[in-house]
């Protein structure tokens, strides 16, 4: 009989590329003033990659360092997820070569995208991976370098995307301290935001700012609650809200609408920007390396973009 | 159960306390003809506005609608349209 176990993330770790890019130095490029992109956003500041630093590398180093978080070695992991929509080669996918960047020598490894929900996406396939037995430990990393595909015509995505990778190690563990994801998609808003063609090898990103916005805070609250009613916790009972970090507003938005404790909310957009599947990775590791969290806190992310797709799940902090 | 008749003063009466509650600061008078633009109001406050009069009318907006309401006037309309259907 198939033995279950349960799930527990074990490391979390992050990886921001080069210096800040500040509204100061992005404006000039574009046809908005820095004024106009923290109204209208709340970002201060993000980060592009060097042409160097391709999502591999980044992923490479977010994942070294989570596996480290979690006390493992490159022998441990057997599974990598390597969740990005940014990637210019269409194939091979990339979580082979972050493997071999990294050194695993056994890991089985693959893509997801489900682009800015493509995060807690993995984190789904990590915990039933582990619980069903089929991993002792997975790797799952987040890494998107949207600078490559932002057009400063457009300022409504310059401004706002970022690149980053943020990662967790998902491992095998007697409790249950990841929860059941609450997903979905609406294919039919597909044209609200992603990737246009303008002409050969023109590609962006373009978004509809007003219809993105009215759908994400109308459609996750409900999606909120749902995973914490999964979960078997109320929302009250949530240490920390890390949704995905797609602009300040939207973020503002949510936490009213689900009467949230502000300092309890993450917002690392301010100064990371939209990093797409990166975002909740590096939101978390950001708000659990400043030490603010407590062993055992619950934390509900929500991951949301693009697709249109979410999902949600609660975890339990080590 | 036949859905309850609103007015047009039903509307701008809610419209009316949306806005100053989306724009503590604006002390001014808003008429049907009031844009929004006029009223400071940013695409993203707009949608605050939809989503209010949404709850306040159990009516949902059409994605299409969205950008084509500009004035006090057009909200109005179209909320009166929708709740016709319904």
């Amino acid at each position: 009989m198939a033995q279950s176990y349960g799930s527990s993330l074990t490391g979390i770790a992050g990886y921001r590329p080069g210096q800040p890019v500040t509204n100061d130095v992005l404006s000039p490029r574009t046809t908005v003033a820095p004024e106009w992109i923290v109204e209208r956003t709340g970002i201060q500041s993000r980060h592009h990659a060097s042409p160097d630093e391709d999502i591999t590398t980044m992923a490479a180093e977010a994942g070294r360092k989570a596996i480290a978080a979690a006390n493992l070695g490159v022998e441990d992991i057997d599974l990598v997820i390597l969740a990005t929509a940014t990637r210019r080669q269409r194939m091979p996918g990339g979580g082979p070569t972050v493997a071999s960047k990294i050194g695993l020598p056994r890991a089985g490894a693959f893509d997801l995208n489900a682009v800015c929900a493509g995060f807690t996406y993995s984190l789904a396939m990590a915990s039933n991976a582990v619980r069903t037995g089929d991993a002792r430990h997975v790797l799952v990393i987040g890494a998107e370098r949207t600078s490559e595909w932002i057009n400063p015509q457009t300022p409504d995505t310059f401004v706002i995307f970022g690149d980053g990778a943020g990662a967790a190690v998902v491992s095998r563990s007697e409790e249950n301290n990841i929860g059941p994801a609450v997903w979905g998609s609406d294919g039919a808003r597909a044209g609200v935001l992603g990737m246009t063609e303008f002409g050969p090898g023109e590609e962006y990103v373009t978004m509809d700012g007003p219809l993105v916005y009215k759908w994400s805070t109308a459609k996750i609250p409900p999606v909120a609650r749902q995973a914490c009613e999964r979960y078997g916790v109320s929302l009250e009972q949530v240490d920390w809200l890390v949704p995905h970090q797609a602009n300040k507003r939207i973020i503002d938005t949510l936490a009213r609408t689900l009467r949230f404790p502000d300092d309890r909310v993450a917002r690392d957009v301010v100064d990371t920007g939209n990093t797409s599947a990166a975002s909740v990775p590096l939101a978390l590791s950001r708000i659990y390396e400043s030490g603010r969290m407590s062993p055992g806190d619950l934390v509900l992310l929500l991951g949301f973009g693009a697709g249109l797709t979410y999902s949600g799940q609660v975890i339990r902090m080590p | 159960m036949t859905t309850p008749t609103i007015t047009q003063q039903d509307v701008f009466a809610e419209m009316d306390k949306e806005l100053r509650r989306l724009l503590p600061e604006f002390t001014g008078d808003i008429t049907p003809t009031s844009t929004f633009e006029e009223l400071d109001l940013d695409s993203l406050t707009r949608v605050d506005l939809l989503a209010a009069m949404e709850i306040a009318f159990d009516i949902e907006v059409p994605d299409d609608e969205v950008a084509k309401v500009v004035r006090v006037q057009d909200l109005a309309d179209l909320v009166l349209s929708l709740r016709s259907r319904a």
